[in-house]
This record gives C-alpha cells, sequence and structure tokens, in this order.
C-alpha cells in the first residue's frame, strides 16, 4: 500500500481543500482472515480532505459485477472491505458491469478486480471513470479516473412581479392579439397553437419584469441604494 | 533526454483536469512500456500513475520521461 499526498497552495480546483491524497494498494490472497494482506481499516480511514483509493482487490462484490455468480466466501470476503468503505463513507467510482480483468486463461471469466473509491470530500472532484486505453498485454486492463472542478449551475434568472411596470404592461396588453385558432384543430395543432399564444404573453410580461438575479455575479444582500453609492463613489 | 510529454509548468494555467491512471503491470516492461505510449490516445496525460506490480531490473524500478516515480523501498511496495 502506497500513498502519495498532492498539496495546490491555492486550493484544489477551487474547493477549499488543499490536499488531495492517492493510495493505491495491491491485496494478495492470504490464509487468514481477512484473507487479504491489507486489512480494510488500514484502507479506508476517515479523512477531512480529498482521499482517492484504487488499486487490484482481487476482490469479487455484487456492486462492482453484478452478472458475475459468487461463491460465499468471495461474497463474505469482499463484503468485509466494501463495508468498511461505505462506513466511513467511501464512494465506489467503477461503472458496474466494466469488467477491468480478461484472463489469459480462456476457461476463467472476466472480472472486476480494479477498484477505486472516493471519500465524501473527493466525491464532488470526480468527474469520471473510464477503461479507454488499449490493451497493454497485461491480463488487467488500465482504469482511468479524472477529476475536474465542480459544476456549479446556477439557478436562472427569475421575473420580479412585485417590480411589473403595470401602466407599460396594460397598454401593451390592450394590442395583444392571440394568433388565429386553427380552423379544425388536432390533439397537436391544438396544442402548439397553445404553447404560442402563451409563450407570447409569458414574453410579454417578463419584458416589462425586472430580473431578480440581474446576472449571476449578484449579490442578495445588494441594494438601490448601494447602487446609488456606488455611482457616487465612481464619481471621484 | 526529451521528455515524451510537455509537462505542466509554473506557467500552465489551472489544470483542466486532473487524470489519474491505475493499472497492473503483472511485473512486464512490454506491459510497462505498452501502458505509458498509451497515454497519447487520451486528451489529457495523466498527472499521477498508480502501478501495481511494476517492473524492475536489479531492484531498480522502472521510469518514464515525463514522470517522475515515488516509489518506497521494492520490497514496501509488495507488502
Amino acid at each position: 500500500m502506497l500513498s502519495v499526498d498532492v498539496f495546490s497552495p491555492e486550493g484544489l480546483f477551487v474547493s477549499p481543500h488543499r490536499s488531495l491524497r492517492v493510495t493505491w494498494v495491491y491485496l494478495l490472497p492470504t490464509n487468514r482472515p481477512p484473507y487479504r494482506s491489507i486489512l480494510p481499516e488500514r484502507i479506508f480511514s476517515f479523512l477531512s480532505y480529498p482521499h482517492l483509493v484504487l488499486g487490484d482487490f482481487n476482490l469479487h462484490h455484487p456492486l462492482a459485477d453484478p452478472s458475475r455468480s459468487l461463491s460465499e466466501r468471495e461474497f463474505i470476503i469482499s463484503t468485509c472491505y466494501y463495508d468498511a468503505a461505505f462506513d466511513v463513507p467511501y464512494h465506489l467510482l467503477n461503472t458496474p458491469g466494466v469488467y477491468t480483468r480478461f484472463p489469459f486463461d480462456t476457461m476463467s471469466r472476466p472480472s472486476v478486480l480494479d477498484l477505486a473509491f472516493a471519500n465524501t470530500a473527493l466525491s464532488p472532484l470526480v468527474s469520471s471513470w473510464d477503461t479507454p486505453l488499449l490493451s497493454t498485454g497485461s491480463d488487467h486492463v488500465p482504469c482511468v479516473i479524472t477529476l475536474k472542478p465542480p459544476v456549479i449551475m446556477l439557478p436562472p434568472p427569475t421575473p420580479h412581479w412585485a417590480l411589473l411596470d403595470l401602466d407599460a404592461v396594460g397598454k401593451t396588453l390592450n394590442t395583444f392579439i392571440t394568433p388565429p385558432c386553427p380552423a379544425r384543430p388536432t390533439p397537436n395543432s391544438l396544442s402548439r397553437w397553445f404553447d404560442i399564444s402563451s409563450t407570447r404573453l409569458t414574453s410579454l410580461l417578463t419584458s416589462h419584469a425586472p430580473s431578480k438575479r440581474p446576472c449571476p455575479r449578484s449579490k442578495p444582500w445588494w441594494s438601490p441604494r448601494l447602487s446609488s453609492q456606488r455611482r457616487e463613489y465612481h464619481k471621484f | 533526454m526529451e521528455n515524451f510529454f510537455t509537462p505542466y509548468t509554473d506557467s500552465s494555467p489551472v489544470f483542466p483536469s486532473f487524470p489519474i491512471v491505475q493499472h497492473n503491470c503483472l511485473g512486464s516492461w512490454d506491459v510497462f512500456l505498452s501502458l505509458f505510449h498509451g497515454f497519447t490516445m487520451l486528451p489529457h496525460p495523466p498527472l499521477l500513475v498508480a502501478i501495481q506490480d511494476p517492473p524492475s531490473r536489479h531492484s531498480v524500478l522502472p521510469t518514464f520521461p515525463g514522470f517522475m516515480s515515488f516509489t518506497p523501498p521494492l520490497l514496501a511496495a509488495h507488502g
């Protein structure tokens, strides 16, 4: 088992965390419990910063390989490690059912032995787990885990109905005409007509209402008074 | 020695992504070299490569241009 700490003084992907620990393991079968060479508690422990655990675990478990029929022994051994991971908690990054080992012996089944786990601090930064590389001649497939900045979706701007310019809307509504209804309406044509009319009316109303969030950088504590004060400030 | 990949430098912009590759090399040099030459297929070369069962010669672990090796003593790596 080997760990490498990556330090980023400006924060990892604009997150508050400055460190990332990557631990890779190679579990070999043994004759004594837990029947693998490294105890699960040594691999999975609580860390307040991002931690990625990956490696050849030599374990079979239905969460990684749902279509494989397991022996009771295989299930008990692997569950010991998976439970240790989920208790912390760590999340399995593998796509279930994507094999990572294709044995040279054609009598043996492909399996999912190469696993990757991310702790809660790392999970938002995990973009993908994939096996995009060609065979290297090993019976294992290279696995690629990509970390990226989390995508933060800001809510779309919404109209501030309380500030709706009623005078202007009233004048415009007087001249508003709905499109002609289809002469022989079918369900589809009627639905289309309703959508067009509704969109035109909504657009008319929203064009006379200011947006609650004028831009993604707007602050909820900003006020008209601050706007006037900023204007005064910039005069100097 | 010329680097196989253009390394990230202090003047590089913020990493667009942080790819990490994991592979079991079965102690084979051929597998090791195939793995690193295969990185040209990736949109971004990996910043970290985690290898199980790396090849070795006279107790010296492998290196590849453009990458720095972080290895414990050889016996501990297999523990």
